[in-house]
């Protein structure tokens, strides 16, 4: 090919119509408008065809993007009452049994310990 | 007598206006994600998968990536507040801090961007027969393992060119860089990987152009 910059011209033009999915016959047009020998442009032609193919997007998962984003905005709040809001809903109802259950157990015991004052 | 300056008003206005975030730009979002998670969570959403993505091919496993991308948004949210758009807008902002990140995490266990074979197999496309889904998972495997050799900087231009469909331009702001010299940098990038692939007598096969893709949402 001529020089670096007419190479870089046409990789450009190259990944471009790759990237938008043209059809194989303008990618040839490409080559010849470019005046570069089919012998060179057809393993550039592969090569970005395979990294387009390769090199797709990855998406996290549901969960993880959920749980990210509430640690996050736990940090808005850096109270005890702002990072319970920010608990998943089961959670939350598991730690007002488990509270609820405590202050049940307690006061139980408060009223069993004077009864048995009276009878020592 | 109650006086309400007009500001005043306009303030007590806007507060108890809901926001439409979505509709916002980001240079609208990030002063306003300061103070306001709502707004932050926006800038999250807009963003979080890109990362995720970059970030996945940079370590090559999901535990890594998750790791690295909830990193990058607890460094985000505790920097915001200094963040200002001095010609960096903020997704190359994020960028860079995912990018200083993972060269961190490569220099800190000391290992190298070694890619799971497995991970790829579930980027074959499904409606392949079961021989050729196999070669191209090979192609792919060898394809990765070509890009892993080249330098952290040409990889994160190709990530960002092919996954993100980032324009010169942005990728220039991102690596601050001008689009001339990523031009040039791709070009560059081009010709080693080709050279690396010919190391590994690896020619991938011709074959007719991809059908057209579904992978962003």
């Amino acid at each position: 090919m001529a020089n670096d910059t007419h190479t870089e011209n046409y990789l450009e033009a190259l990944t471009a119509a790759i990237l938008a999915e043209l059809p194989p016959e303008q990618l040839d047009a490409l080559a010849q408008e470019y005046h570069v020998p089919p012998s060179e442009a057809e393993p550039l032609v592969r090569l970005v065809n395979r990294l387009h193919q390769t090199l797709t997007a990855v998406r996290p998962s549901r969960a993880f993007a959920e749980r990210v984003k509430r640690e996050l905005y736990a940090q808005y709040d850096p109270s005890l009452m702002g990072r319970l809001r920010r608990l998943p809903a089961r959670v939350q109802m598991a730690a007002l049994l488990v509270f609820l259950g405590g202050f049940l157990f307690i006061s139980r015991r408060r009223q069993e310990s004077p009864m048995k004052e009276a009878v020592v | 007598m109650l006086i309400v300056t007009e500001s005043a008003r306009m303030k007590l206005f806007q507060r108890n206006t809901p926001k439409n975030y979505k509709a916002m730009t980001d240079q609208e979002l990030v002063p306003l994600a300061q103070n306001d998670q709502e707004a932050f969570g926006e800038l999250y959403e807009r963003y979080m998968p890109k990362i995720y993505s970059y970030v996945y091919y940079r370590t090559g496993n999901q535990h890594d990536a998750e790791d690295l991308t909830a990193k990058v948004f607890q460094r985000a949210i505790e920097h915001i507040r200094h963040y200002e758009d001095k010609g960096v807008p903020f997704q190359a902002w994020l960028y860079r801090i995912a990018h200083n990140l993972v060269a961190n995490f490569h220099r800190d266990s000391g290992r190298r961007k070694i890619i799971s074979l497995d991970d790829y197999v579930s980027l074959t496309l499904k409606s392949d027969a079961p021989d050729r889904q196999a070669e191209l998972n090979e192609e792919k495997a060898r394809l990765m393992h070509a890009l892993q050799r080249l330098p952290a900087e040409r990889q994160q231009l190709l990530l960002l060119k092919f996954v993100e469909d980032k324009s010169n331009a942005e990728i220039g702001e991102i690596m601050n860089r001008t689009e001339g010299a990523i031009k040039s940098l791709y070009h560059r990038t081009l010709l080693a990987l080709r050279d690396e692939l010919r190391l590994q007598n690896f020619a991938p096969q011709p074959q007719p152009l991809p059908k057209p893709k579904q992978k962003k949402g």
